[in-house]
């Protein structure tokens, strides 16, 4: 079958015909859901606020002017939702010092992100993101996973480029201390486990 | 800062990240949010009908208002009914019954033809 542009779709819905809107459900809805699960990492909390995103899409549709596509529209209402649903929990997370990140150069982090070898690798990537913050943790899914560009960030964050591109690289530094971290501490209990 | 930490494509970390798995969405949250959209909308047409009686009201009673006022202010001169003829009132009756019965037959047809052939928009 044909796939038709979201602006077809989105001129439909704006004319009355409510089904539409399920393709563009269709279109976006994993991937919206999968983000917002891993942002606030809860199911059913991630469940609840996925329908949130897509019924306040359904009720501004109005206001989507077409300036930026319609994905990274959602996504800066999932991000909205996401961040002030996560602030209510009032849940803390790991404060990494300043003068930790100035210590660390690009090189470092090349070297120790750099490669994706091995799926204890990849467990550890997976545990270091639980431990971000969930604005740092939005942001860096939405650069790495989802492919969005800096321009496309900022709109969804609501924050200037150059905002974006420091928010960024220290998030990629706090990345690295954390599966520094991480390593360290699964290599210590694997040599207590053997002594 | 690196300028080509920028570039995603360029950078190890897009690999990794491309092999997190994703959470699979749950077999019936389509219908789920399907049921919330449809009810959204019926809420949205209420709240447009709504919205505009209240505003025809509103324009109603201003235009009542000002013409009340007008009419003070400008101290019009008073009107008189004209006398009206009784002879001629059974004729006007039967003319004013016709028309409505005749768009009360419009209004029924429209009913019928928009209940066999779809919504009024298609």
């Amino acid at each position: 079958m044909e796939s038709l542009s979201d602006t077809y779709y989105i001129e439909r819905i704006l004319a009355g015909d409510t089904s539409c809107f399920a393709s563009l459900f269709d279109r976006y809805g994993k991937q919206v859901y999968a983000w917002v699960c891993r942002v606030i990492q809860n199911r059913e909390d991630a469940e609840e606020l996925t329908e949130d995103v897509f019924v306040k899409a359904f009720q501004h549709l109005e206001s989507f002017r077409g300036e930026s596509d319609f994905l990274t529209w959602l996504y800066r209402i999932a991000y909205n939702l996401s961040i002030s649903a996560v602030r209510k929990k009032k849940v803390e997370y790991l404060a990494i010092e300043d003068s930790q990140l100035s210590n660390i150069s690009e090189e470092m982090i090349q070297d120790q992100l750099g490669q994706a070898d091995s799926s204890e690798r990849l467990d550890l990537l997976d545990w270091a993101l639980e431990q971000l913050p969930p604005d740092d943790r939005a942001l860096i899914l939405l650069f790495y996973k989802e492919d969005k560009s800096i321009e496309e960030l900022a709109q969804i964050m609501g924050l200037s480029i150059a905002n974006i591109k420091v928010k960024l690289h220290r998030t990629r530094k706090k990345l690295y201390i954390l599966m520094t971290e991480g390593q360290t501490t699964k290599q210590s209990g694997l040599k207590q486990r053997r002594l | 800062m690196n300028t080509n930490m920028y570039n995603s494509e360029n950078d190890g970390l897009k690999q990794w990240f491309s092999q997190l798995p994703d959470t699979p969405l749950p077999p019936d949250f389509r219908t789920r949010m399907m049921k919330r959209i449809e009810m959204e909308a019926i809420r949205k047409t209420r709240r447009q009908t709504l919205c505009e009686w209240i505003s025809v009201v509103l324009v109603s009673l201003s235009l009542i208002v000002l013409t009340v006022f007008c009419w003070k202010f400008w101290q019009f001169p008073t009107l008189h009914m004209p006398d009206i003829d009784l002879s001629s009132l059974g004729m006007s009756t039967f003319i004013g019954a016709t028309a409505l019965f005749l768009l009360l037959l419009d209004y029924r047809f429209r009913r019928w033809y928009y209940k066999r052939h779809g919504s009024k928009q298609e």
